[in-house]
């Protein structure tokens, strides 16, 4: 009878964890295995030992006998990664002034909780054709507006420096009314309202109110997105580079995430693509580690 | 219950998953199904998703199936990113028998994806009226690979209006250079006279092949990015939009992507790149224009930018012969026909010559396409081309950007691409 009691929650378990294991557990063991072989997808997969990582984080001398990485390309398209994470701070900023402002008291604030929910949950790939329309430099509505107050607009998407921010800026329009707005709102309303009232009492005004009281009672969860959306950002910009720019110009918006699609799906170098997105799990491993054991201080 | 006893957890994840990879032993790739002589042989066709078409697959594929009774085509009609599908149906050991090919055609035939049909295609179909530069497009390492069933050409599209407007004579099929670039200036336009162009000479940048530039060499052994023509090509081009402001950055036209024919219909190009694939966009979308075709202008030499498509049969079918039969009826004269109507150059000449003298609707010069037979290039087809051709492109992003001359970009690029077919050889060894 006991056994029977300790098979039961496992068997309501079975297909979860069958799931789990299909689509998640054996690919990924799949992925890091692979990255020690050669795999073209068409003859069986070669041992090459640590051969794709050599090739990947490894240097060598050049014909001018300078000191040059083994793929630079990997080098500048993880700055590239790590630049477009500049928007998640911002980003973060604007989720919390909206949730402040959409927490008030005011009129339609529903209409407009949906409103600036709704970039979270309509289809990508339309959103971003509708950004590269917007960014078009011949009849784009963004350089349309610019030159009605006499700005001459960057060619956005094909310009080294300005495609990035472009980019950045996408990133930030659809992902501040997202998910980190509602947990900014549901945080907010976990804030119990004694704390407003006692300050109040004692004189301090709204700008004292938010930074001695809202900020602090939102550690834990501005730590939670703050932390998700570093995960989110190394393994993003896949379907700007994808849909918008291929890329380009010159590298400038290829992120590791669309370096990995193109040694695996363009390439046909399966196994060099395990070994970086290997590499990409050790960084995002490493930065959460470092966010939790630095952060963590500061939301107890 | 199972906080109690995580052990618990921990064994039936093993569980399952050893039954999952036991299982994956048992019934994954390498355990191919016994045959069934009771059960009808079947060929599986694969196809990149296209409803019109689809209806002349199908009618050769009825056709097929009534001549073989015994043989049924099963006809995947597959959406989406098509190349990428069919690498993972054959990395995962269920390649169809035959599929279609275009420009990822290298990438697969270099790794051994294709069968050699030379003997065949030698025995049962007459080439002999077949443009050769098609048949040499598949052979690959001394084996030929199948043959193309419709050749897609580069071609230049001009409205005659804005010819007229500008008092020029249309464009003969044998201009030059200078008679393009000066055309392109006069029908560059600012009709309100805001100082912004109105009307663009030329919307497409001159394709390398005008000047006998190519970034690797046609063994795939070194790359070819320095040379004067190169350079000279990316010089000429970035001169059309940077010194003469004629045409648009090669970058904003791969950004501009279909939205080229509204440009071209709303006047705001006189003369337009486009491809025989563009035909039935601009039959449709400038149905009430007045334009028509003509060729590149010679510049260092004649030039078309080509592609083509096959069906080709996987070097993994149980059935060789059987596909045969069927792909040899995708190099029929008819289906040529059928498959260029709507845009395409036949590879067959006395197809084309047909297709040429029964074509009633625009362009009037569709004649054009067979002129530019006898100056076709098409992409090397060498081993990982896709990874050596992206240091070439990214390099001219610098050129077209202004931040790097053609001789800087390129002394890059070549660098970069010696170092990929450097790796790959040490691969390979």
């Amino acid at each position: 009878m006991r056994h029977h009691h300790r098979l039961t929650p496992l068997l309501y378990l079975l297909p979860n964890l069958t799931g789990f294991a299909i689509f998640v557990l054996i690919p990924v063991a799949a992925a890091m295995a692979l990255s020690f072989f050669r795999w073209d997808l068409f003859h069986p997969p070669k041992f090459v030992g640590l051969q794709n990582f050599s090739d990947l984080l490894g240097w060598r001398h050049d014909a001018e006998g300078a000191l040059v990485f083994n793929d630079a390309s990997f080098w500048k398209y993880l700055y590239n990664t790590l630049y477009l994470m500049l928007a998640i701070p911002i980003t973060m900023f604007c989720s919390l002034v909206l949730a402040v402002l959409l927490n008030q008291k005011i009129p339609g604030r529903m209409f407009f909780r949906a409103v600036f929910y709704l970039p979270s949950i309509c289809a990508g790939v339309g959103l971003l054709l509708l950004w590269k329309f917007l960014y078009n430099n011949d009849f784009g509505l963004i350089n349309h507006l610019l030159a009605w107050v006499g700005i001459t607009g960057p060619d956005w998407l094909n310009s080294y420096n300005w495609s990035k921010p472009a980019l950045m800026i996408i990133m930030i329009w659809g992902g501040m009314g997202g998910t980190g707005m509602i947990l900014y709102l549901a945080g907010l309303q976990g804030i119990p309202p004694e704390l407003y009232e006692a300050a109040e009492m004692d004189g301090a005004n709204v700008l004292h109110q938010f930074r001695h009281i809202t900020i602090p009672m939102l550690a834990p969860t501005t730590f939670f997105i703050f932390i998700t959306a570093v995960i989110g950002g190394f393994q993003g910009g896949f379907d700007m580079a994808y849909i918008l720019t291929n890329g380009g110009p010159d590298g400038a918006t290829t992120t590791i995430s669309y370096y990995i699609y193109n040694h695996a799906f363009e390439y046909f170098n399966m196994g060099y693509a395990a070994a970086l997105s290997l590499v990409l799990f050790a960084l995002v491993l490493f930065v959460t580690i470092l966010s939790w054991r630095f952060g963590r201080g500061a939301t107890e | 219950m199972a906080d109690e006893d995580p052990r618990g957890l921990s064994w039936l994840l093993a569980a399952i998953v050893a039954a999952l990879i036991g299982g994956w032993f048992v019934v994954g790739p390498g355990a191919d199904p016994p045959a069934d002589p009771n059960r009808p042989l079947k060929l599986v066709l694969a196809v990149p998703a296209s409803q019109s078409d689809e209806v002349h697959y199908r009618r050769v594929i009825t056709r097929f199936e009534a001549e073989h009774p015994h043989i049924a085509v099963e006809f995947r009609s597959i959406s989406g990113n098509y190349y990428q599908k069919l690498l993972i149906m054959m990395a995962s050991g269920m390649p169809p028998d035959l599929v279609w090919m275009g420009e990822g055609f290298a990438e697969f035939a270099s790794r051994g994806a294709f069968m050699d049909v030379g003997d065949r295609l030698e025995r049962d179909i007459d080439t002999s009226d077949f443009l050769p530069q098609a048949l040499q497009w598949y052979r690959i390492n001394g084996r030929q690979l199948g043959a193309p069933f419709l050749i897609d050409v580069q071609f230049i599209i001009y409205n005659k209006k804005a010819f007229d407007e500008a008092g020029l004579p249309y464009p003969l099929d044998d201009w030059e250079y200078e008679e393009f670039l000066t055309d392109a200036q006069k029908l560059t336009v600012d009709r309100d006279g805001d100082g912004r162009v109105d009307q663009l000479g030329f919307y497409g940048q001159l394709d390398s092949s005008l000047f006998g530039a190519q970034f690797i060499s046609n063994d795939g052994t070194h790359a070819t990015c320095d040379t004067p023509q190169m350079l000279d090509y990316l010089q000429t081009n970035r001169d059309l939009f940077a010194r003469y402001h004629v045409a648009p950055s090669p970058q904003q036209i791969n950004g501009a992507g279909s939205d080229v024919y509204t440009i071209f219909r709303q006047g705001k190009a006189a003369m337009l790149r486009a491809y025989t694939w563009d035909m039935p966009f601009l039959r449709e979308q400038c149905a009430d224009m007045d334009w028509d075709i003509t060729l590149n202008p010679k510049v260092r030499q004649r030039g078309q930018w080509a592609s083509s498509a096959a069906i080709l049969i996987s070097s993994r079918t149980h059935h060789p012969q059987e596909a045969w039969e069927l792909n040899r009826m995708f190099l029929s004269g008819d289906f040529q026909l059928r498959m260029c109507e709507k845009g395409g150059l036949p590879p067959n000449l006395s197809v084309a010559r047909r297709m040429v003298a029964e074509n009633t609707r625009k362009p009037a010069n569709l004649r054009v396409l067979i002129k530019a037979r006898d100056f076709l290039y098409a992409k090397p087809r060498i081993a990982n081309v896709t990874e050596l051709f992206r240091p070439f492109v990214d390099a001219c992003d610098t050129v077209w950007m202004g931040t790097a001359t053609p001789a800087q970009a390129m002394e890059r690029a070549q660098r970069q691409i010696n170092w990929l077919i450097e790796r790959h050889r040490q691969r390979q060894e």
